[in-house]
């Protein structure tokens, strides 16, 4: 990645900061909800919004979320093999 | 492999004798191959290891992850499926792991040395006539004058030292939290205020996000 394209998201992620947010264990704790929600295509509610949100603003929590949805598609793979 | 109910998980894993020990049994299976794709699929720090220990690391993790939902079975509130409840908890256990090996070595210091507060960022070494236009470059610097300023002037010590090792260097926030003696939670809100603050403060100078995108339209 080029130092423009670090710097221009380094201002991207500044700039679309929300003054609200919950914390990463609040996160933790409706994640497999979302989850759940995310794969059948159900329209998140206010709590899961939120939780949408925190991910967008948390690196360390959307990397773990990427890892939970592949834990999640590797034991789907096996129940339909 | 019978597919349980929550309702079933909970009275198998409660059970005693076989009812037991066949839930016990289904949720290892499950989770190891779920994790074990998790560790084939994203983990290039992994690529180089032999099948068989990354089978080991899946079982090791997974046996890890099934104490701790034994645990907790009575924080199990029904709101996602109980084998999802059970993954979110064997991923936590694969991550902290795993992060847990990469960093071990490292100081907050090394994490975030090199002098300046934003090190790769505060050098543009774009030369005018190769990289973006004249009228860009002069943009961009004074984006860059801005953020420093910013990040000097509003920000205590800590947010500084967080900001940075958390989107500079793109470390893990729990690796910052250890190294600080605090915990993710605060850690995290101390970066999120820095953020917060440093929003405003480029704001207030009167540069919003769609400048910075037409600024930048060419990354």
């Amino acid at each position: 990645m080029s130092t423009g394209n670090r710097f221009k998201k380094l201002l991207e992620m500044i700039l679309s900061t929300q003054e609200e947010d919950i914390t990463c264990d609040e996160c933790f704790e409706h994640v497999d909800r979302y989850a759940d929600m995310l794969r059948a295509g159900d329209e998140p509610d206010r709590v899961m919004h939120r939780v949408r949100r925190h991910l967008e603003n948390c690196d360390c929590c959307q990397r773990e979320f990427e890892a939970f949805l592949l834990v999640l598609q590797g034991m789907e793979h096996e129940e339909q093999g | 492999m019978s597919k349980r109910t929550n309702e079933e998980w909970l009275e198998d894993l409660r059970a005693e004798g076989s009812r037991r020990a066949g839930a016990l049994t289904d949720l290892r299976s499950r989770l190891t191959r779920g994790m074990l794709f998790y560790l084939r699929s994203e983990r290039s720090d992994l690529a180089d290891l032999p099948q068989e220990e990354l089978q080991h690391m899946a079982e090791d993790f997974v046996q890890d992850a099934i104490l701790k939902v034994m645990d907790n079975l009575d924080s199990f509130r029904g709101e996602s499926q109980f084998t999802t409840w059970a993954s979110k908890i064997a991923t936590r256990v694969a991550i902290s792991e795993l992060r847990r090996a990469r960093y071990k070595d490292f100081s907050l210091e090394y994490l975030t040395a090199e002098g300046e507060t934003m090190p790769s960022i505060t050098s543009l070494d774009i030369a005018p006539q190769q990289g973006p236009q004249p009228e860009s470059y002069a943009e961009r610097r004074e984006l860059l004058d801005v953020l420093r300023q910013g990040i000097d002037n509003v920000l205590t010590e800590r947010q500084r030292a967080a900001l940075t090792a958390y989107t500079v260097k793109g470390v893990p926030i729990e690796e910052i939290a250890q190294r600080m003696n605090t915990n993710r939670n605060a850690l995290y809100k101390l970066v999120h205020d820095a953020r917060v603050k440093l929003k405003k403060y480029i704001e207030e100078q009167g540069l919003t996000l769609d400048y910075v995108l037409d600024v930048f339209a060419d990354e």
